[in-house]
């Protein structure tokens, strides 16, 4: 079969691979019909996440049609249609049973790895470097999905695969991010990111009950899209200080809660905070840059919420602690459990609350995945969204 | 999970300890593992099984001491991923997948069982079926 497989930093190819088989009792393999990149696939293509293999598939957002079951799976069958989280989570440990799901205890064989950079270890994902524990991603015309039992959700045949793909990680993600912030009638919510991730985490906080939701970015397209197809205000921070802005914008109180949707490979307006931590990240004395973060927690309100759902792989420099404990701030973050959010989310899309198809601007074949990437890293011809098609 | 590791020297002994939680009643756990794991204390180990606070199932704390091998049989070790602390690791970690989900999970890189990591892609059918067996 086809796999997109990473060959080496700023190099993906599609290339034939074995297809895949079952090997474990609760496995069953999937033929994808839809897969996207996510913003998050970046990192791996620019080399910022260790553990990576040359030939590694990659991929973590896919859903498709069953194709095979193994006997250890009783709740489905070859042809249904299903939306596969992106972590990997066994349903019996106790993460999974108070509903953590990517805090997984026994899905990441490679657990051991994560230990030695994280303390502890968190769920297996697809796709996703070998400290995730190495399993075969979805950019791929099949995939074996473990535990299968778990983790893939059903979806309507009346729903596109384009409605229901985001499921799968990004909408799930974005809404986690919004629900961190305990949000209350009449908060502003500030959202660091206008990538898919940063809009949804935008409509999810109108959903919950903000107010007014402020989207900072400096891209202006998709600042018109924040706007546009959310109704979010809007802050481009190439043009206007971002901290004066929101005082401005918030009575000088600050933003009720921030979200952090932008992450290890964060861009500042700022050139020289930007030149020191691209230069830390380069000598490996911090693996993030941490600059939306740090701008997020000096603009929150005091009490307020930091609720961080971009990726971070290690570790980040000159963190403003100082901020967080004397003004009392509450940080909350998290890879997203995916299988929590599922039916929730799936009934929103349903009522038609919200359609998650409108961050996609590219479609493309599975085997042109390499200039998906390229179009999406560079940002070119407006690109939010890249959908590859493997079926 | 709770799993922790230390390393303690003394002369030619080299004791390692290392603990996990799992969501299983204390009997369980220790029933399975004097029919699968050998004795609860052998020469060169210690094991026990504690009820693990807020009904959390069971601790089990395994401790071993080893002949410190020598610089380059260590590094050999290592790089075979056969080091002892690893085996802990690997020996409980299986437990702890068995009892809590009744199998043990297959990743693409480690799915033709060797000691060293294989691209994250899909095995053979040959392999496979090896694999299973």
């Amino acid at each position: 079969m086809k796999a997109n497989c990473w060959m080496g930093k700023k190099h993906v190819e599609v290339i034939d691979v074995p297809d895949p088989q079952l090997l474990d009792r609760r496995d069953a393999i999937v033929r994808v019909t839809s897969t996207a990149i996510c913003g998050s696939d970046l990192h791996l293509y620019n080399g910022f996440m260790p553990t990576m293999e040359r030939g590694d598939v990659l991929g973590h957002e896919f859903m498709g049609e069953v194709v095979e079951v193994a006997d250890g799976v009783d709740n489905l069958e070859v042809g249904d249609r299903v939306v596969v989280p992106f972590t990997i989570s066994c349903g019996a440990c106790a993460a999974c049973k108070a509903q953590m799901y990517s805090l997984c205890e026994n899905s990441n064989p490679n657990a051991w790895m994560a230990e030695k950079m994280l303390g502890h270890s968190a769920a297996g994902a697809f796709g996703y470097s070998h400290l995730t524990g190495g399993f075969a991603g979805g950019q791929a015309e099949y995939v074996r999905v473990p535990f299968a039992d778990v983790g893939p959700f059903k979806v309507p045949d009346d729903l596109s695969d384009e409605k229901v793909l985001f499921l799968s990680d990004i909408l799930p993600t974005g809404y986690m991010g919004a629900e961190m912030c305990d949000i209350k009638p009449g908060d502003v919510i500030a959202v660091w990111g206008a990538g898919p991730v940063g809009l949804f985490a935008a409509a999810s906080a109108y959903i919950l009950g903000a107010e007014r939701v402020i989207v900072i970015d400096r891209f202006g397209y998709r600042l018109d899209m924040a706007r546009e197809k959310v109704g979010a205000e809007t802050i481009n921070y190439e043009l206007e200080d971002v901290h004066e802005t929101l005082m401005e914008k918030t009575g000088g109180r600050g933003p009720d809660a921030c979200i952090d949707c932008v992450g290890m490979e964060a861009h500042s307006a700022n050139h020289l905070l930007y030149a020191m931590d691209r230069a830390k990240q380069a000598i490996k004395m911090e693996t993030d840059r941490p600059l939306a973060l740090r701008e997020a927690i000096l603009a929150c309100k005091n009490g307020g919420t930091v609720s961080v759902m971009a990726v971070y792989g290690g570790f980040i420099d000159a963190f403003p602690m100082g901020s967080v404990m004397n003004r009392s701030l509450k940080i909350r973050t998290g890879q997203c459990h995916v299988h929590r959010y599922m039916p929730l989310l799936l009934d929103h899309i349903v009522a038609g609350r919200i359609d998650p198809s409108f961050v996609i601007t590219h479609k493309l074949p599975l085997t042109e995945a390499a200039k998906g990437y390229d179009i999406f890293l560079n940002k070119q011809d407006k690109c939010e969204k890249v959908v590859l098609k493997a079926a | 999970m709770a799993k922790q590791r230390t390393h303690r020297k003394a002369n030619d002994v080299e004791f390692t300890r290392r603990a996990i939680t799992i969501n299983r009643p204390p009997s369980e756990v220790a029933a399975f593992w004097r029919q699968y794991g050998g004795e609860e204390a052998v020469a060169n180990q210690t094991v026990r099984f504690v009820p693990a606070p807020g009904n959390r199932g069971t601790e089990v704390h395994l401790e071993r001491t080893y002949e410190r091998p020598g610089l380059i049989a260590s590094v050999i070790a290592t790089f075979k991923h056969e080091n002892p602390s690893q085996r802990e690791f690997d020996e409980l970690f299986a437990l702890k997948q068995i009892l809590e989900t009744g199998d043990t999970v297959t990743s693409d890189a480690w799915a033709n069982r060797s000691s060293k990591p294989r691209p994250a892609q899909p095995i053979g059918e040959r392999v496979a079926e090896e694999a299973r067996l």
